[in-house]
């Protein structure tokens, strides 16, 4: 009889508590869930701010290499009808026989002076206008680049959420902008040499200093299970932290007049001719026609470079691109008073 | 007699009212593991998304190929980056592609979607020296869990809907600067194709150094 009365209503309990627990364990994981959701999307917040912010500096690099190399081909161009010009001046063989030029009425070498000296002063009006948008892209200074970083990630938030915004949820801080130390990509071009990274990292003045950055996203998540029984869960706080820097992303090496430029068919820089019918020469110097090809290079099958020698006049570019690429932050351990969280 | 015969079969009583709230709230447990796992990868997948659309294709974006062409007036395209939603999936593209999903933690139908679109973004923020512009990859990812019937009606849907986002900013390609900054297209076309023939300048070219910032096109916005 005891033992039966004992056993009334013994099963309740029990349930009540496998059921309460079974409903904790489903709350933890759905609120577990939604921490790892708020903690990746803070890290892509993060992620793509730093790899936005530094574009003020990449774009500027990118425009000023173009430039130098659009003047650099004039250079040479301007070298070359120098040249042309000399042999003309004195009478040279390969142009006595020349036959009247186009737009002249002039034959022989004078005519060849004649269009040489009209093609010089077009490409040196040409190489001064790309020298002087070298001028204007380069003023850009180390100080400009860490205020305009600074004024990116400001308006990440002001227009958070439109193509030039970041996360709404989250609030921006940069907790550095600094010149990169280390030797990260750093190239070199010397004389017919270039090396990637050959132990001699070069230290460039402030203003050609690859920067690097360290942003922190953060914001106050609320609970998503709700209160229950006088407990409230606590509030979550997720935190991104993403730092990159200005490297070159792609290191280029054209031989302009041999490459075959994939679109057209035809090689970058096809020879130009400025002054026609004179005699050509057995390797295809004739001075009257600028020549940019020819180089035959050869990389090392054991190191990062290139060995050329130079044979004959020849024009080979060697230049890069810069964008960001993500590094690890750098700034060590931050203390919460050190940048923003939103609420 | 009569007190057994009262306690008899309430412990049976109580497990027939007791199990089937104890196995709706196991499932639960079982929804929430299944529903927290698709979410995670669902925001994973837009973040891989946002990382590659960075850095689509350096030849076209970044090099002199796409400096010449752009300057002739044919841009080379850079393809706008998709999101991989295959991710949710499969593990593609980050195992090209990996192990199947196990079924349990697979979205609805094994199917996920992804959008992305790219662009010119100009930033007038205050403070800046001059306007700046920047690429955009707007990058996002959707998938969704089946809710078990019996969970239905107290979460009161039938598919718990997982999305995520990313707005990935990296440098203007070499199209875009060039279609940005008329001058730059301008002077490094004249002197990678020079007119022929050429124009003789009126002036001597000796002029002061110039220093201004490059002036934006007003139709900038629309590269890509």
């Amino acid at each position: 009889m005891q033992l039966t009365r004992h056993s009334r209503g013994q099963t309740l309990p029990l349930w009540s508590l496998g059921i309460g627990l079974a409903l904790v364990i489903a709350f933890a994981a759905v609120q577990y869930g939604q921490v790892l959701r708020w903690q990746i999307r803070a890290q892509n917040a993060a992620d793509a701010a730093a790899a936005g912010a530094l574009s003020v500096q990449t774009q500027q690099w990118n425009e000023q290499l173009a430039m130098v190399y659009a003047a650099s081909v004039e250079e040479y161009r301007l070298e070359e009808l120098l040249q042309g010009m000399m042999l003309a001046a004195n009478n040279d063989t390969r142009c006595q026989a020349m036959p009247q030029q186009p737009g002249s009425q002039y034959s022989g070498c004078v005519g060849a002076f004649v269009a040489l000296s009209t093609a010089y002063k077009a490409a040196l009006a040409r190489y001064t206008a790309d020298v002087q948008l070298v001028s204007r892209t380069s003023q850009y200074t180390f100080a400009n680049a860490e205020n305009d970083a600074n004024a990116i990630i400001a308006d990440f938030q002001t227009h958070c959420g439109s193509s030039s915004g970041g996360d709404c949820a989250f609030s921006y801080t940069v907790t550095n902008i600094s010149p990169r130390s280390n030797g990260l990509n750093d190239v070199e071009m010397s004389g017919n040499v270039w090396a990637i990274n050959d132990g001699l990292p070069g230290t460039p003045k402030l203003d050609y200093t690859p920067a690097q950055i360290e942003i922190v996203t953060c914001a106050k998540v609320p609970p998503i299970v709700p209160s229950f029984l006088g407990f409230t869960p606590p509030t979550f706080t997720a935190v991104g932290r993403a730092a990159a820097t200005s490297a070159m992303v792609e290191q280029e090496w054209l031989d302009p007049g041999v490459i075959v430029n994939p679109a057209t068919g035809l090689a970058f820089q096809p020879p130009a001719t400025y002054a026609t019918g004179g005699q050509v020469e057995s390797d295809g110097k004739d001075w009257f026609t600028v020549n940019y090809g020819g180089n035959p290079a050869k990389a090392y099958a054991s190191a990062d470079a290139f060995t050329v020698a130079f044979q004959a006049d020849e024009f080979t570019a060697v230049t890069g691109w810069w964008s960001t690429i993500p590094i690890k932050p750098y700034m060590g351990t931050l203390s919460d008073s050190q940048y923003a969280c939103k609420s | 007699m009569q007190i057994v015969t009262r306690s008899r079969g309430q412990a049976l009583a109580e497990t027939a009212l007791a199990l089937p709230v104890f196995i709706v709230a196991m499932f639960a447990v079982v929804w929430a593991l299944k529903a927290g796992v698709l979410g995670e990868r669902v925001e994973l997948a837009a973040r891989y998304g946002g990382m590659v659309s960075a850095e689509t294709n350096p030849y076209v974006q970044y090099s002199l190929y796409a400096a010449y062409e752009a300057a002739a007036g044919s841009p080379v395209g850079a393809p706008c980056a998709t999101a991989p939603p295959a991710l949710v999936v499969d593990g593609a593209p980050i195992a090209a592609p990996g192990q199947q999903t196990n079924a349990f933690f697979s979205a609805t139908n094994d199917t996920s979607s992804g959008t992305s679109s790219c662009g010119t973004a100009i930033s007038t923020a205050a403070g800046l020296t001059a306007p700046m512009v920047l690429g955009y990859t707007n990058v996002g990812v959707t998938a969704s869990n089946d809710i078990p019937d019996f969970l239905q009606s107290i979460l009161g849907s039938s598919t718990t809907q997982w999305s995520a986002s990313v707005n990935e900013l990296y440098s203007p390609t070499m199209a875009t600067l060039f279609a940005c900054y008329p001058e730059l297209a301008g002077a490094f076309e004249a002197s990678v194709a020079p007119p022929s023939p050429a124009a003789v300048p009126s002036t001597e070219p000796i002029p002061v150094p110039s220093t201004g910032a490059l002036n934006l096109s007003s139709s900038c916005a629309s590269q890509n």
